[in-house]
C-alpha cells in the first residue's frame, strides 16, 4: 500500500466507481498491472526473445535427435514451473487450512489455475516431442500417468472450487486436494527413479549443471527454466489480482444483497433488485 | 504481498451485524447451484479412476531388460511385455515387414523380428523399448526373423510395437561421431529390485556425453 | 529435416499462444472486475 501508483489508462467515463479522488493520494489502477508487473512483464518479454534465440538459432543439433532437442528448451521448464505452482499452492492450502484467511484461498485458487495451464502444456509439449523421438504421443509409464494424475487433480481442484456452498466450505474442501498437490508432485519427479520408465531421467539433476560437457545445451536449458520461472510470476501475480478483485466483488454483491432483504424485512416497499440477479461470478474455472 | 495478510476486517464491511447474517443467503444457493461444477468433478473422477487403473497395468513393470527377459522366459510362456535393451548396430536387417535386429542388455542378447515401420530415431547404439512376447522359429503366429540373425536355441522376441527410449544425456552433433552409448547398460543393470533404484544409465551417460 | 521441424514449430507454437492466451484473459478478467470494485479495494501493494 506504500507504492504510489500511476494508473496507466484512466477509467472510462462510464465507471460507476470512478475516482472520488482517494485522499490517500494514492491512484487504484482499473486493472491488474503495477509499475512493478510492467517491469517484469516486460523482461519477461525480452528474456522470452533472447530464449527462443537461443533455442532456433544459437544452440547446436544433439548427435541423436538432432533439431528435436530444440523442444527440450520448453518442456522441462514448463514443468518444473508446474511444479513451482503446486509448491505456491499446497502451501497456501495449508495456510488456508490453518489460518482461514481469504488470501490464502485467492493464493491457492490462482497457483492451482496457472499450474493447470502449465501442467496441460508439458503434457501437451512431452507428447509432441515423444511421437517423433519415441515413436509415440504417449505410454502410460509411471512418468506420464503421475502426470497425467496431477493435472487431474488441479482440474479436481478447480471443479471443487466451482462447487456452489458458503465459500469457507467450498475453500476449505478446495484446500484439502491443494495439499495432496506436491506429494503428487514428489511422485511425478521420483517415477523415474521408482520405476523403469519410457521417459528419461532429470538431466539437470543428474548433470549437477555440468556446463563442461556440452555449454549452449546446459545453457539454453538452464535459461528456459529461469524464463519460464518469470513467466510464472507474472501470471500468477495477475491470477492472484483478478482473484482479489473477484473476492472483493463477491463480498459486495452479498452485502448489498443482504442489505436489501434487510430492507425488505423491514417493510420497505423498494423492490430488492439485486437479490434477483446473478452474483459475480466468483473466481471461476479456465477462461 | 501485504495483500495476503489482508482479512475481511481489513476491507471495512459496513457494520458489524452483516457478518451475522449468513455469508450466502439460501434463496442465492438454491439459484446458484451449477450443474457444470458437478459435472466437471465427476468428468475428474472417472479420469482419476482410468489413469490409476491404466498406469497400474504398465506403469509398474515398463519394460523388462533383455537379460531379465532371457532368464524369466518359461515363466513369461507366450505373455506380451516389454522388452529392453541397446541396438547392435551390425544386426539391422530391414525386412518386407518391419526390421529385424539384435538387443543387448548386460551381455545378453535377443533377436527381434519387429513388424511395422520402427520409429525415425532408430539407429544403431540407442536403446529401445519393445512390446510383444517371446516366439520360437516357426511359429505360425509370428514371422521369424531372418536367418542371418542368430538366435538363443530357436527363441526371439516377435515384436509390433516399437519405442526409442531416449536418455537424459543430449551431445553436440559431430559428423564424424555416432556411437556415444556404448557403456550403456554395464551399470547396475536397472535392476530396480538391487535397491539401487536406478534404471541404469549413470555409467553410460558419464561417457556418453565426455568427448 | 523438415519433418521434425514441424512438431517443434507445434510445440513451440502451442506453448506461446496458450501462454499469450492466458495472459490475455487474465487482463480482460481484471479490467472488468475492476470496474466492479470500488477504488478503495483494489489499491495493489507493489
Amino acid at each position: 500500500m506504500t507504492t504510489p501508483h500511476t494508473a496507466a489508462s484512466t477509467p472510462p467515463p462510464t465507471d460507476p466507481h470512478a475516482p472520488d479522488p482517494p485522499t490517500t493520494g494514492v491512484a487504484a489502477p482499473a486493472h491488474t498491472g503495477s509499475s512493478a508487473t510492467r517491469t517484469l512483464g516486460l523482461v519477461t518479454l525480452a528474456a522470452m526473445a533472447l530464449l527462443v534465440f537461443l533455442a532456433f538459432v544459437a544452440s547446436p543439433r544433439d548427435q541423436v535427435q538432432g533439431d528435436l532437442v530444440r523442444l527440450l528448451y520448453i518442456h522441462p521448464a514448463l514443468a518444473w514451473t508446474a511444479y513451482l505452482a503446486c509448491g505456491v499452492a499446497t502451501t497456501a492450502s495449508i495456510w488456508h487450512l490453518v489460518k482461514k484467511t481469504p488470501g490464502s484461498d485467492v493464493l491457492a485458487h490462482s497457483a492451482v489455475e496457472v499450474g493447470a495451464v502449465l501442467t496441460a502444456l508439458t503434457l501437451a509439449t512431452g507428447s509432441i516431442w515423444g511421437r517423433p523421438t519415441w515413436g509415440v504421443y504417449w505410454v502410460w509409464d509411471a512418468r506420464l500417468t503421475s502426470t497425467a494424475l496431477l493435472f487431474l487433480l488441479l482440474l479436481g481442484y478447480l471443479a471443487l472450487h466451482r462447487i456452489d456452498a458458503a465459500p469457507e466450505v467450498r475453500s476449505r474442501r478446495a484446500a484439502v486436494v491443494g495439499v495432496l498437490l506436491v506429494p503428487n508432485v514428489v511422485l511425478v519427479h521420483q517415477s523415474v527413479e521408482w520405476w523403469r520408465t519410457l521417459h528419461q531421467d532429470p538431466t539437470l539433476a543428474r548433470r549437477d549443471f555440468d556446463f563442461a560437457t556440452s555449454d549452449l545445451f546446459m545453457f539454453t536449458l538452464v535459461y528456459s527454466v529461469v524464463v519460464m520461472s518469470l513467466v510464472f510470476t507474472w501470471l500468477l501475480i495477475h491470477r492472484f489480482r483478478v482473484g482479489w478483485l473477484a473476492l472483493q466483488a463477491e463480498e459486495l454483491w452479498l452485502d448489498t444483497a443482504i442489505e436489501a432483504r434487510r430492507a425488505e424485512g423491514a417493510g420497505t416497499t423498494e423492490p430488492a433488485e439485486t437479490t434477483r440477479t446473478e452474483p459475480p461470478r466468483s473466481e471461476g474455472g479456465l477462461p | 504481498m501485504d495483500e495476503l495478510n489482508r482479512t475481511d476486517a481489513d476491507t471495512e464491511l459496513a457494520d458489524d451485524e452483516s457478518r451475522l447474517a449468513p455469508r450466502v443467503p439460501p434463496a442465492a444457493r438454491r439459484r446458484r447451484r451449477n450443474p457444470f461444477a458437478y459435472a466437471s468433478l465427476v468428468l475428474v473422477v472417472v479420469g482419476l479412476v482410468v489413469v490409476v487403473f491404466m498406469g497400474l497395468g504398465d506403469a509398474a513393470l515398463f519394460f523388462r531388460n533383455a537379460d531379465e527377459a532371457v532368464a524369466q522366459r518359461d515363466d513369461l510362456g507366450d505373455r506380451r511385455f516389454r522388452i529392453q535393451g541397446l541396438v547392435d548396430g551390425d544386426s539391422i536387417t530391414e525386412t518386407s515387414r518391419g526390421v529385424d535386429f539384435v538387443v543387448t542388455y548386460n551381455n545378453v542378447d535377443v533377436t527381434i523380428s519387429h513388424v511395422g515401420d520402427p520409429p525415425d530415431l532408430f539407429q544403431p547404439g540407442i536403446p529401445v523399448v519393445l512390446e510383444g512376447r517371446w516366439a520360437q522359429v516357426g511359429d505360425p503366429e509370428v514371422i521369424d526373423p531372418v536367418d542371418a540373425l542368430h538366435t538363443d536355441d530357436g527363441w526371439f522376441f516377435a515384436s509390433d510395437r516399437f519405442f526409442v527410449k531416449h536418455t537424459e544425456v543430449y551431445a553436440e552433433e559431430h559428423p564424424d561421431r555416432t556411437e556415444g552409448y556404448e557403456d550403456y547398460g554395464d551399470g547396475d543393470g536397472g535392476v530396480t529390485e538391487t535397491g539401487s533404484g536406478s534404471t541404469g544409465v549413470d555409467g553410460g551417460s558419464e561417457a556418453a556425453s565426455t568427448r | 529435416m523438415s519433418g521434425d521441424m514441424t512438431y517443434i514449430l507445434a510445440g513451440w507454437g502451442v506453448t506461446l499462444a496458450t501462454l499469450g492466451v492466458f495472459a490475455l484473459s487474465l487482463a480482460v478478467r481484471g479490467r472488468r472486475l475492476s470496474r466492479m470494485v470500488p477504488a478503495e479495494r483494489r489499491r495493489w501493494t507493489s
